[in-house]
């Protein structure tokens, strides 16, 4: 946590577009049926799910675990699936982000949890090697692929900065640290991370973590963005909602893309939306059903406060779009009934309380979403005409606004259900089909030629359907799509 | 399942492969000059810039881990981790610029930019060779860049958590850089509490009370306390609170920790008994019924700065810096802003502007390790006789671990040969070995 966020390398090295990433699957996509990107974004569902899941195996926090996720997808900006073991990127992509959240855990640890997490019928993972040198062999290569850049900022922080935990459960944490003996009474012997809970009901959690925690004033950040002051205060239950939909983002790119706090206000608009008590008080100052813009009644404090925020609205709209269209993705993607992980007895996918709880998993659940981003979308154009950013203007219609590049090549959210529905089982077959064929094409290679693995022009010729998109040296590219990213800004 | 082993294998093959290709390497970049200095985390070398000949940078090798004589990978240590991930995220004037990180033959190679001193090999050089006080005008720059850097340290929220003169360097161009942040840490919202993770920081001279009262929580203050320790030796030449490190009985330290007698001593002798309506919370702290057994001394500060600090404001700054509340202690910014900057000499950004003699050197040796360097290469760098290899570093078996050369060292081992120079006096080694000891978790 640097200076702030504008400094961090977080955003001048790691802020992609959309094209960056397609460019990272260009080999991958060779070998997927079809060529069909699509599985791109199941396989972002199924890894984000299996590193939470080993996360709690190995009982790292929410921010740890999402910082693996991010450390993982970084990864693979400039690798391909088909050329690792993912698996074993998962093991040290968790090891590592442990110890850049300074909360280490053993590398032994790590080695048997996933070996035993990972050799769970639903993953099928037989191939994978989780002896504890190899995790800490690729711990190497990830850190000098990441660069060195292990600080990530979290809309988690801006949550907290923005949004009071829930007034029902913030009672006891204050006596944690009026009791000890410390030098500093501001800090408090252990912080339980707010809302992450229910992420993943626990015995051993327990009560306490429940509590989300007000103490985290040892070090009050600035606001690294925008003029807000004060807190806006959730009704009952809404604080931890909006965790939930930020925890939702980790299976997307949303996470890549766009900055952080940015990803927390549009949690947050979509809990104000979603969320019934949080709903019902801004309810009487929407404009129903996009009608008018203007209300003729002073606007509610919440709308008050999103609106005072210094940020894009319209980006604000897109982010809300992308996580209403992972969500209606994330409806054809079931872990499997055989996953015994006690950790996913809530809900089947696990984690996704935020979606499972926001809204009923049931049939009508299209026309819902449909038409909670409508509303979503009203919301903010209500508050695009009340801020006075120039960036508000075309807060109407934000596929307007969107990048031609992002709405064209994001899957349509609102299209019929479709008949297949992905497993994990299904993903780690198709894993393992890329892999084979990427082996099978590298020893027919290396057999005629014997030279170097980046020559993919066999394969490029036969396989690719895009014609030329097959570049040698995917690393490097992908290097470059993210210079690129970081010159456009 | 061998086949698919195999496969598994085969994947990683290719990977490796695939790295070996694109990999940067330390040796087509740079060329080694000689060693510096070494500690338990590995070694740092001199190196030059093949690109630009001109640009010197230190190397700090971090050793590999090894089962047996084979080095093997066992995970990237904490304190590595931490030095990459926050230098990466920081740039200022004050602070030592990383340039980049290699990852080459199982070892992190961390490429710093080259300070040609430090203030311990500074204050050697002003109580070995001069033998006189370092000039007030190049005392107060010293302090007030140092104070700068830390200010922009805590305003990113890192606690620096090892200040000390051998880790404080300074350029040929009087540019002071902090160094070293393998002990420091993000202090934004912790998951765990700092002492979870660490339970001892700080070098014991510099270790602020809080920490020696056994206090598990403690903030920013404690750096600000090292400053005022730094800024005390940098006034009389010799640390201010020179205390004998109490060692933990056996080898694990997870029966507690034990009370640091004589280091309390040291600075109750100097700043007298702490008042508890001053620092309410000093009755809660684990190692006040031990505090309580000790002798009652009164504050003698203003009576040791007579000799040492010839400005009333600047003693007034120490005592500031020197409050035992860490919550009244001056913070940084406070620091920056005290009149003793504002009188005359005024601080200058080149500390060493109006000196008449210039600093030695760095010395530089060659490896007696499994090296880095190259080539034989004669070490006799230094212009003349090198203060620091005279006196102290005498009694050194090893003299290429001596005194100036500590500072990109004191990771986690370097404070012994700290502690053996520091004792110009009879006190040699009474804190050799482990002067900084941490327990780590993982």
């Amino acid at each position: 946590m640097a200076a702030d966020f504008w400094s961090s390398s977080h955003y001048k090295r790691w802020m992609v577009d959309r094209a960056s990433i397609n460019q990272a699957r260009a080999v991958d996509i060779l070998y997927v049926d079809n060529h069909d990107p699509e599985y791109f974004d199941f396989l972002n569902i199924y890894f984000a799910n299996a590193i939470m899941k080993l996360g709690r195996r190995l009982s790292l926090r929410q921010r740890v675990i999402a910082t693996a996720i991010i450390f993982f997808k970084r990864f693979y900006l400039k690798n391909s699936y088909c050329e690792t073991d993912p698996f074993l990127v998962i093991a040290a992509c968790c090891y590592l982000a442990a110890k850049a959240e300074e909360c280490p855990v053993s590398i032994k640890q790590v080695a048997l949890e996933s070996k035993a997490h990972f050799s769970q019928e639903i993953h099928n993972v037989k191939s994978t090697n989780f002896d504890h040198t190899r995790i800490a062999e690729m711990e190497f290569y990830l850190v000098d692929d990441l660069e060195s850049d292990l600080t990530i900022y979290h809309p988690y922080r801006t949550l907290t900065a923005l949004c009071k935990p829930d007034p029902s459960s913030s009672s006891s944490s204050n006596t944690n640290t009026a009791t000890t003996n410390n030098t500093n009474p501001t800090l408090p012997d252990t912080e339980p991370e707010e809302g992450e809970a229910i992420e993943y009901p626990s015995p051993s959690s327990g009560t306490h973590s429940l509590n989300p925690s007000l103490n985290h004033p040892i070090d009050e950040g600035p606001r690294y963005w925008g003029t807000g002051q004060g807190q806006l205060e959730l009704p009952d239950g809404g604080f931890q909602r909006a965790w939930f939909i930020i925890n939702d983002t980790y299976r997307s790119n949303i996470c890549l893309i766009y900055p952080p706090h940015l990803i927390a206000v549009a949690a947050i608009c979509l809990t104000v939306v979603f969320h019934p008590p949080s709903r019902s008080e801004i309810v009487p100052h929407l404009p129903s059903s996009s009608s008018t813009a203007k209300v003729g009644q002073p606007p509610d404090t919440i709308l008050t406060f999103l609106a005072s925020l210094n940020v894009s609205f319209p980006l604000v709209a897109t982010i809300i779009q992308e996580i209403v269209s992972l969500w209606t993705l994330w409806d054809r993607y079931k872990e499997d009934a055989t996953d015994t992980s006690s950790a996913a007895s809530s809900a089947s996918p696990g984690g996704s309380a935020g979606k499972m709880s926001s809204m009923s998993p049931t049939k009508p659940h299209q026309q819902q979403l449909q038409r909670l981003a409508r509303g979503s979308t009203a919301t903010l154009s209500t508050l695009s005409t009340s801020t006075p950013t120039p960036t508000a203007g075309g807060g109407d219609d934000p596929a307007c606004t969107t990048d031609n590049n992002d709405s064209s090549s994001s899957h349509s959210p609102l299209v019929e259900e479709p008949a297949i529905l992905f497993t994990p089982s299904i993903l780690s077959n198709v894993l393992v089909k890329m892999r084979e064929g990427r082996l099978a094409i590298q020893q027919a290679t290396s057999s005629n030629s014997g030279s170097s693995s980046s020559n993919n022009n066999t394969d490029g010729g036969s396989n690719n359907p895009g014609s030329g998109s097959t570049t040698p040296g995917m690393g490097k590219a992908a290097n470059k799509m993210l210079e690129r990213a970081q010159a456009a800004g | 399942m061998a086949a698919m082993d195999d496969w598994s294998c085969d994947i990683m093959a290719l990977y490796r492969a695939k790295r070996e290709t694109s990999k940067r390497s330390v040796k087509s970049n740079y060329s080694i000059q000689g060693f510096i200095s070494s500690g338990t985390y590995g070694r740092v070398y001199k190196a030059q810039s093949l690109d630009e000949p001109a640009k010197l940078y230190a190397i700090k090798k971090f050793k590999p881990d090894k089962e047996g004589d084979v080095p093997t990978y066992t995970g990237i240590s904490q304190s590595a981790i931490r030095e990459m991930a926050l230098n990466r995220e920081i740039d200022h004037e004050n602070v030592v610029a990383l340039k980049e990180v290699i990852l080459e033959d199982k070892s992190i190679h961390m490429v710093f930019d080259y300070a040609e001193h430090d203030f311990l090999q500074l204050i050697h050089h002003y109580s070995q060779t001069l033998r006189t006080q370092i000039p007030t005008a190049t005392l107060k720059s010293l302090i007030y860049q140092l104070l700068n850097g830390v200010l922009y340290l805590h305003s990113c929220h890192i606690l620096h958590r090892d200040l000390k003169p051998a880790n404080i360097l300074i350029t040929s161009g009087g540019i002071v850089k902090i160094g070293d942040l393998g002990l420091a840490r993000l202090v934004y919202e912790p998951l765990q509490s700092l002492h979870t993770g660490d339970k001892v920081v700080v070098t014991i001279w510099y270790r602020a009370p809080e920490l020696l009262m056994g206090s598990k929580h403690y903030n920013k203050a404690i750096d600000c306390w090292a400053v005022g320790c730094v800024l005390a030796e940098l006034a009389s030449l010799r640390p201010i609170f020179k205390g004998e490190e109490a060692k933990v009985e056996g080898k694990k330290t997870t029966g507690g920790l034990p009370f640091q007698r004589d280091q309390v001593l040291k600075i109750f002798e100097v700043l007298g008994t702490p008042d508890e309506n001053d620092w309410s919370n000093l009755v809660y702290m684990s190692e006040y019924q031990n505090m309580k057994r000790l002798d009652y001394y009164p504050n003698r500060l203003h009576e040791w700065c007579q000799t040492r600090l010839r400005s009333q404001l600047a003693y007034d700054l120490l005592k500031l810096l020197f409050v035992y509340n860490p919550d009244k202690r001056l913070t940084a910014r406070e620091a920056l802003h005290h009149k003793w900057f504002s009188e005359d000499p005024k601080p200058t950004r080149n500390a060493f502007h109006g000196l008449h003699s210039q600093l030695p050197q760095r010395r530089i040796t060659q490896d007696d390790a499994p090296s880095m360097i190259p080539q034989p290469q004669n070490a006799s760098h230094q212009p003349g006789h090198n203060v620091i290899a005279g006196g102290a570093a005498a009694q050194l078996s090893k003299p290429g671990s001596s005194a100036s050369f500590a500072s990109f060292a004191s990771l986690s081992g370097g404070g012994g040969h700290y502690a053996a120079n520091q004792g110009t006096g009879g006190h040699a080694t009474h804190a050799h070995g482990p002067v900084r000891k941490k327990a780590r978790l993982g």
